[in-house]
């Protein structure tokens, strides 16, 4: 496995207030954020609110500059990149939005906001173009007939279904997806899941996922990165993650989720009180404030990331901790019941598609004609 | 300690809430829309029943109607009773109506800022929820504020009493929202997505906060979600909502562990699972239809993995599958009805 993505040292402060007397203060929404993708996996990159993981979602794709910092996508330093370079790059890497109602343009039609990037970098002809954007479509499960339309007309996972065409549109090698499937309903959120997985294996995708669902997270990445306020406290391959957390923050944001499964409500370790300020982060570990296990040196020294055996930490004391409480995350399994008639659903849904794929080919033979 | 997840309900439930045959309907200039139709469910002192649906299912429109809030017109409630303690609500006059908010009955909603006055104190806005319903002193109502701080464990409450909206965080917010609308110990709490815009580790806090507050003044909690995640923490009984209608209700373990309606099947095989990934997603095609444009027969029917021709005939009744259990599918259970796979 190579890199595909290297970002080192990322930072990003941003001032706010300040006035003629008074000094701005500054956010330290980013600090110090290093860490390599390698081609062809879904790396998560998880936390709460004003970790700073879209920021450095946007630091990737240089929608904002960082203050310090370097990003390598394929070995090229994005930072020396000009206009034309640029374009170039975000052909290669491409973004997909939380919000399908503001992501796109509403007085555009489907085929112009899917079609626009191949215009963009000037790839054939009208015809061409044209034939390319019903082909997207079709990809990510629109019919090409509705290609006319404006976005107002679609719900919530077709629109979302538009913003993966278009992001697909210019071939890229990378996409970025800043939590996009937290703003749909969990039927349609699976339906998006899905559909991204089998992108990613039909174009040879690396995948980026910034979200803060743990279990969507559980189950799309290869290897996950957990931020606390604008710094990285653990990576670790996905299932040693979730089977053995070794950071207290990663400990607790397991814990916090509450399971789908009413024989597991035993009352719980929470984390007492908020997430702090990045404009006014703590001394030393940022987590240290709420971490139950805090000793004087986490207020004192900043601890760097450290190998753990394939995976890296950032906490002074991890092989002290006491061993988790018997894996929480695991949980009992179906009942009988239950896995009877998932089984059930699963085994008549193939049949359903199977029936409504035969309707559809011969509908999109028609729709495709027409396009023409 | 409230009895466990799932417990039958007593012989002679005192029933705070009994909603009965419930349809809400939106009046156009042309035509009217059936938004809620035909919904039923009981809830008892100290329980905690959880509507649970996807967007446009009406779960939200359901407990406005219970407030009383529902925008009227457009919205009117169509059929059906709402007896709190016994009596229908409909038939009260606005002030009465407006008596009971906020001191028997109170809601929580999912953005704790909208529902917070910017230009007034934590305190003041506390303090007024005791006034409004209490005869008390001005001095009295903060010592009740106060409390109720301390009861929400908000740190430092004699300083966050003088503090405004703006100064909080989203947790803090709810918090404060929690604690206006426990102030007159009210014989109904309804929660509509309370946690829904915090953070997993401050939904935690949320939950076992109100869950451990519910258990000491025996208020019953109807909690509005989408989060089966949620439901499984703090309900006892649920009721599980689709394009307007109840689709299946029992209690909490019921559902989990022996789902009935396909609807219900559907949606936890869509849930990602935090035990491992090897499974792909089952889904549900497509999406829930236009109000406007409601199947006849079942509403889920067009979804459905499981329809036949009957599904299109009438919409299914809600039929009892085992005690207490009830599913508004012909096909239920579905093992007697379905062929199982080759």
């Amino acid at each position: 496995m190579s890199a595909i993505l290297q970002a080192d040292g990322l930072k990003k402060y941003f001032k706010t207030g300040g006035g003629l007397f008074s000094k701005p203060t500054v956010v330290r929404a980013v600090d110090d954020v290093s860490f390599s993708v390698e081609k062809g996996e879904t790396l998560a990159i998880v936390g709460e609110s004003g970790c700073g993981k879209s920021t450095v979602g946007r630091m990737l794709m240089r929608l904002i500059e960082p203050t310090a910092g370097t990003v390598r996508f394929e070995g090229q330093d994005l930072g020396g990149l000009g206009e034309t370079g640029l374009r170039k790059l975000r052909g290669d890497m491409q973004m997909v939005f939380q919000d399908p109602f503001s992501s796109l343009n509403p007085r555009m039609t489907v085929a112009d906001i899917v079609g626009e990037p191949l215009w963009l970098h000037g790839q054939g002809s009208t015809r061409e173009r044209r034939e390319k954007t019903l082909e997207l479509l079709r990809t990510v499960g629109l019919r090409p007939d509705l290609a006319d339309r404006f976005p107002h007309e679609f719900s919530g996972g077709q629109r979302q279904r538009i913003g993966i065409a278009r992001a697909l549109a210019s071939s890229p090698r990378l996409v970025i997806g800043d939590e996009p499937v937290s703003a749909l309903d969990v039927s349609i959120q699976a339906q998006v899941i899905n559909l991204l997985e089998d992108l990613k294996e039909r174009f040879a995708l690396t995948l980026i996922i910034i979200a803060h669902d743990l279990a969507v997270i559980r189950h799309m990445s290869d290897r996950v990165i957990v931020m606390y306020l604008g710094s990285i406290v653990e990576v670790a391959p996905t299932a040693a993650l979730y089977a053995e957390p070794l950071h207290p923050y990663t400990r607790a944001l397991l814990s916090a989720i509450p399971l789908p499964i009413p024989g597991h409500r035993a009352e719980r370790k929470l984390l007492e009180g908020d997430i702090p300020s990045p404009a006014n982060p703590p001394s030393g570990c940022r987590f240290h404030t709420r971490c139950p296990y805090a000793q004087k040196r986490c207020s004192d020294e900043i601890p760097l990331l450290r190998d753990a055996g394939g995976r890296t930490v950032a906490c002074h004391f991890y092989e002290d901790l006491p061993p988790e409480t018997a894996g929480r995350a695991m949980g009992p399994a179906d009942s009988p019941a239950k896995a009877r008639r998932l089984a059930l659903y699963r085994d008549h849904r193939r049949r359903q598609d199977a029936v409504v794929t035969e309707k559809a080919s011969a509908s999109m033979t028609e729709a495709g004609n027409r396009g023409r | 300690m409230s009895p466990a997840p799932g417990s039958p309900q007593p012989a002679e439930p005192s029933h705070v809430l009994s909603v009965k045959g419930l349809s809400i309907a939106v009046h156009g200039r042309e035509r009217s829309t059936t938004l809620v139709e035909d919904v039923s469910f009981s809830l008892a002192a100290g329980r905690t029943l959880c509507l649970v649906g996807e967007s446009g299912c009406g779960k939200s429109l359901t407990s406005l109607a219970i407030m009383g809030l529902l925008a009227s017109p457009p919205l009117a409630i169509t059929q059906g009773e709402i007896l709190f303690e016994g009596r229908d609500v409909r038939g009260l006059d606005p002030r009465e109506r407006a008596d009971l908010r906020g001191d028997r009955m109170t809601m929580i909603f999912q953005e704790p800022m909208t529902s917070l006055n910017p230009a007034f104190t934590i305190g003041d806005q506390i303090a007024e929820v005791v006034t409004r319903h209490r005869d008390v002193t001005p001095e009295q109502a903060s010592g009740v504020a106060l409390e109720m701080l301390k009861k929400v464990r908000i740190p430092a409450p004699e300083k966050r009493l003088g503090e405004f909206p703006h100064q909080l965080s989203g947790g803090m917010r709810q918090r404060i929202m929690i604690a206006m609308a426990l102030a007159n110990a009210p014989r109904l709490l309804i929660a509509d997505e309370p946690t829904t815009a915090l953070d997993v580790t401050i939904q935690a806090q949320i939950l076992s906060l109100v869950r451990q507050l519910q258990r000491e003044t025996g208020s019953a909690m109807l909690l509005i979600t989408h989060d089966l995640g949620v439901v499984a923490e703090v309900a006892d009984d649920v009721a599980v909502m689709y394009a307007g209608r109840v689709v299946e209700r029992a209690p909490v373990d019921k559902i989990f562990d022996d789902p009935q309606h396909p609807y219900t099947i559907g949606l936890m095989g869509s849930l990602p699972s935090l035990t491992g990934r090897d499974e792909r997603l089952a889904t549900i095609p497509g999406s829930v239809p236009a109000p406007e444009r409601m199947p006849k027969g079942c509403r889920f029917a067009p979804r459905c993995p499981f329809r036949i021709e009957a599904c299109d005939a009438a919409p299914p009744p809600l039929i009892e599958v085992a005690a207490g259990h009830e599913a508004a599918c012909i096909r239920a259970p579905l093992e007697l009805h379905v062929t199982e796979a080759a």
